[in-house]
C-alpha cells in the first residue's frame, strides 16, 4: 500500500474526534506537568490538573468498560486500561513520593488512545487501498433509452439493454459492442498491460475501462453477475472460513488476559502478604505499582489486529498481480505447498491446435498442404480447421470434388482431380495404402497422415503450443523447494511425455478421463499429506471437481467458467502459468510476517511481564510493550503488502499479439 | 436464502463476538463476520421469510455484546 501516512482528509469523523482529544490530552498533560514541577502545588490540585487531561482522554474507554462490567464481560481492553490508569491515579495521590506518578498515569492512558487512533486509521487506509484494487465496479450507467441518454443505476439494468460508455471510463457491465471502435484496458482484470482493440461485436468485460471513443454496448448480463461484481464479492467474501493462526490468536487472546489479570493480582497481593508475614515488612506500594503494570501489559491488541491485518494486506498483493485469494485459510496452506499438480491442456500449453510440422515424401510441403487444406476444408473438426488455417490462402471450392467427412477418421476429396486422404493411419490403411511404419513426423502431436493418388505423400502433425512461461513457472517451482511437480492430462503418452520432458516435469499421469484426474490427485494427496498442501491448478472447463478435492484449487483464466471458480480457492485473472509460484511466495511471506509478529509480540510482552514482576521496570517499559509492540506490528503486517522478490522473479507475463 | 451485509466494528474480538451472537440468533442457520472487509454473511433458516426481523434480532444480540457496532440493512 503506497500514499502518505496520517491525511487528514480521509479521517472519518470519529478518528478526528479522537485525534483532537488526543493532542488536547498532550498539551494540557505537558501544561500540567510543567505547572507542577514549577509551583508545587498541594496535593488535591495535582490531583486535578492531571485529571482533567486525563478524563478528555479516557471518558470513553472508562464509559465502556462500566457498560461491560455490567453485561458480565470484565476482561476486556477497555477494563483493563481503566483500571490500570485509575490505579496508577491512586497511586500517586496515596504515595506521592514513592512510586506514584500522576504523568504516568495520565502517560498510560494517552498512549493506549494512541495506539487505537493509529491502529484505526491504518485499518481503514488499509480497507480503502484493497477496495480501490479490487472494486471494478461503477455505481452508475449511461443507459440508452428511446435515444437519449439516462443515467441509471447500475443494479437496476437489465439484460439486453444498451449502455454507453464513454471514452476514460470503466465498463459497468458486461456485454457486446454494437457500436463503436476502440482500445480497451483489460489490465485490472488480467494483467495485460498491452490493451486491446475492440469492435462491433466484441465481447467487453465490466471493470476494464474503456480508453479512446465511446462505445455502445448491449449487456448480456445483471450488474451482479457481472465480472467487476463478481470479483469484488470474491475477495471481499474471503475470510468466512478461518485461517489456522486466526483461530489460534482468537484462542489465545481468550486465555491470555484473564491469566494476566490473574497474575496481576497475585502480584499485587501475594508477594507483599508473603513478605509481611514472614519478615515483618513490605512495601505494598511496589507490588501495587507491579500489579498496574502487568495489567497494560495484558493487552492482546498488537496480535488480535496484525495477524487479521497480515491476510489482509497480502491478499491484496495478490490482488495486484492478478490473483484473487478467497481466503486467509488458502494463503496459509499456499505457503505450505508441498505438491503442484498442473492439468496440461490449458494451462501449461496454449489449448489451441497448430500445424507444427509437414513432412512431404513426395512433393513441395506447401502443395501437400494446400491440397490437405482443401480436403480439410468440409470438416469443422479442430484438427481440420488448424490444417485450413495454417495454409492461410484462400481455399478454392470449385477445386473440390466429392468431399466428404469420416467420422473419426478423416477426410477424402477430390482436389484439382487429384485423389486426397487425409487423416489416421487406419483411414489409409483401410483404403490399402501402405502407411510406412517408422512414420516421420515433425514434433508430437495428432499425426494426419496424406494420401495422394492412392500413395503415400507424408504427414502433417498438429500440436498444442507450449506457453512461454511454462517452463520458467516450473523452474522457480523446482526452486521454491516444491518437491512435487505432477501433470495430468487427458491426451495420449507420447504428447504428454514430450511435453514434460521441455518443461522439466518427471510425474505425469496422461491418458485421463476427468474422473480419473480426481481419484489420482486424491491419491496424491493421501500419499503426501506429510509433505504440505497439494496445489491443483487447472483451466476450469470441468476441472470443478479436482479443484474441490485440493488442498489449493487454482482456477486459470479468469472468471470464466461459474463451476469452477465455484469450486477453486484461488482464480487467477490470466493464464500464465507463473502466477502459481508467485502465489507461493506472497503466501510464504505472509507466514513469515506472521511468525515474526506472533515470536515478537510474545517475546516483548512475556519478557516484560517478568521484569515487571522482578521490578526492573517502569510503568514505561509496560506501556512501551504494549502500544510500541502493536504500532511495530501494524506496521510490519503492512509490509505483506509490498512488491519484493516474488513479482521480481516472476516478472515475465506472456504478451498474446493478435 | 444467503445475504451479505455491511457493518461497522472496531476491533476483531468485538468480530468473533458479533459472529457468535448472530449464529446465536433465530432464524439464522449460520453467520460469519470478516472483520477486514467489515462484512457479515448470513445464511438464513429455509423457512424464514422476513430477513429484516431476522436481521433486527441479529443486531439486538451483537448490541447486547457491544454497544459500538453497527449493521446496515
Amino acid at each position: 500500500m503506497s500514499g502518505g501516512f496520517f491525511i487528514v482528509d480521509i479521517m472519518t469523523p470519529k478518528q478526528k474526534k479522537l485525534m483532537l482529544r488526543i493532542i488536547a490530552g498532550v498539551v494540557l498533560t505537558a501544561v500540567s506537568a510543567t505547572v507542577c514541577r514549577c509551583l508545587e502545588p498541594p496535593q488535591p490540585v495535582r490531583l486535578l490538573l492531571f485529571l482533567i487531561p486525563y478524563l478528555i482522554v479516557a471518558w470513553d474507554i472508562l464509559v465502556k468498560s462500566y457498560k461491560n462490567i455490567k453485561k458480565g464481560q470484565l476482561f476486556d481492553e477497555n477494563f483493563l486500561m481503566g483500571a490500570a490508569s485509575l490505579g496508577a491515579f491512586l497511586l500517586a495521590y496515596l504515595d506521592p513520593d514513592g512510586r506514584g506518578d500522576y504523568l504516568e498515569a495520565v502517560a498510560v492512558i494517552l498512549f493506549f488512545q494512541i495506539g487505537e487512533f493509529f491502529e484505526g486509521y491504518i485499518l481503514d487506509k488499509s480497507r480503502r487501498d484493497i477496495d480501490s484494487l479490487i472494486n471494478l465496479t461503477s455505481d452508475t450507467v449511461h443507459l440508452l433509452k428511446d435515444g437519449e441518454i439516462i443515467e441509471a443505476d447500475s443494479d437496476t439494468v437489465e439484460a439486453g439493454s444498451v449502455i454507453l460508455v464513454k471514452p476514460g471510463e470503466r465498463v459497468p457491465i458486461d456485454g457486446t459492442v454494437i457500436e463503436g471502435s476502440s482500445s480497451v484496458d483489460t489490465s485490472a482484470l488480467t494483467g495485460e498491460s498491452v490493451p486491446r482493440s475492440v469492435d462491433a461485436g466484441d465481447q467487453i468485460l465490466s471493470g476494464s475501462i474503456n480508453v479512446n471513443s465511446a462505445l455502445k454496448i448491449r449487456t448480456d448480463r445483471l450488474f451482479e453477475d457481472s465480472t467487476a461484481a463478481r470479483i469484488l464479492e470474491l475477495v471481499e467474501n474471503s475470510g468466512a472460513v478461518k485461517a489456522d493462526s486466526e483461530k489460534f490468536i482468537t484462542r489465545f487472546a481468550r486465555c491470555y488476559t484473564p491469566f494476566v489479570c490473574y497474575s496481576a493480582l497475585a502480584v499485587a497481593l501475594l508477594p507483599p502478604l508473603y513478605l509481611q508475614i514472614f519478615t515483618g515488612a513490605a512495601d505494598w506500594f511496589e507490588w501495587f505499582y507491579r500489579a498496574l503494570t502487568f495489567l497494560v501489559i495484558s493487552c492482546p491488541c498488537a496480535l488480535v489486529i496484525g495477524i487479521p491485518l497480515t491476510f489482509f494486506a497480502s491478499i491484496g498483493r495478490c490482488s495486484r498481480n492478478g490473483i484473487l485469494v478467497k481466503g486467509a485459510v488458502f494463503l496459509e496452506k499456499l505457503a505450505r505447498t508441498g505438491t503442484v499438480v498442473m492439468d496440461k491442456t490449458g494451462t501449461l500449453t496454449e489449448g489451441c491446435f497448430e500445424v507444427s510440422g509437414i513432412v512431404s515424401s513426395r512433393m513441395e510441403q506447401h502443395e501437400l498442404l494446400r491440397l490437405a487444406a482443401h480436403a480439410e476444408s468440409v470438416s469443422t473438426h479442430p484438427v481440420a480447421v488448424s490444417i485450413v488455417k495454417a495454409f492461410a490462402g484462400r481455399i478454392d471450392p470449385s477445386l473440390l470434388r466429392d468431399a466428404g467427412e469420416i467420422h473419426g477418421r478423416g477426410v477424402r476429396a477430390l482436389v484439382d482431380g487429384r485423389k486426397i486422404l487425409a487423416g489416421s493411419a487406419k483411414l489409409l490403411s483401410d483404403e490399402g495404402i501402405d502407411v510406412p511404419p517408422a512414420v516421420k513426423s515433425c514434433g508430437i502431436g495428432t499425426v494426419v497422415h496424406v494420401a495422394v493418388d492412392d500413395s503415400y505423400a507424408g504427414t502433417i502433425t498438429i500440436s498444442d503450443r507450449i506457453r512461454d512461461t511454462s517452463a520458467e513457472a516450473v523452474q522457480l517451482m523446482k526452486s521454491l523447494g516444491i518437491s512435487r511437480i505432477v501433470m495430468l492430462t487427458g491426451d495420449n503418452a507420447q504428447v504428454a511425455e514430450a511435453v514434460g520432458g521441455e518443461l522439466g516435469i518427471a510425474q505425469i499421469y496422461s491418458g485421463l478421463l476427468p474422473q480419473d484426474k480426481v481419484e489420482i490427485v486424491g491419491k496424491l494427496i493421501k500419499d503426501g499429506s506429510s509433505s504440505g498442501s497439494l496445489v491443483f491448478a487447472g483451466d476450469g472447463l470441468n476441472d470443478a471437481p479436482v479443484l474441490t478435492v485440493a488442498d489449493v484449487g487454482i482456477a486459470m483464466g479468469g472468471i470464466g467458467s461459474d463451476a469452477a471458480v465455484e469450486a477453486a480457492d484461488v482464480v487467477v485473472m490470466d493464464d500464465n502459468p507463473l502466477k502459481i509460484p508467485r502465489a507461493v511466495m506472497i503466501a510464504r511471506r505472509c507466514m513469515r510476517i506472521n511468525y515474526e509478529n506472533i515470536w515478537f509480540a510474545l517475546g516483548v510482552k512475556f519478557s516484560c511481564l517478568i521484569f515487571g514482576a522482578v521490578g526492573f521496570t517502569s510503568m514505561w517499559l509496560a506501556i512501551f510493550a504494549d502500544v510500541g509492540v502493536l504500532i511495530l506490528v501494524i506496521l510490519n503486517a503492512l509490509r505483506g503488502a509490498w512488491s519484493g522478490t516474488a513479482e521480481k522473479l516472476s516478472r515475465r507475463t506472456a504478451v498474446n499479439v493478435k | 436464502m444467503k445475504k451479505s451485509y455491511k457493518i461497522s466494528v472496531d476491533c476483531p474480538v468485538c468480530a468473533g463476538k458479533m459472529e457468535d451472537a448472530a449464529n446465536r440468533t433465530e432464524g439464522v442457520k449460520s453467520a460469519s463476520v470478516n472483520f477486514m472487509s467489515l462484512k457479515m454473511n448470513v445464511e438464513f433458516e429455509n423457512d424464514v421469510e422476513d430477513h429484516e426481523k431476522v436481521m433486527r434480532a441479529v443486531l439486538e444480540n451483537c448490541r447486547d455484546v457491544d454497544d459500538d457496532i453497527e449493521i446496515f440493512f
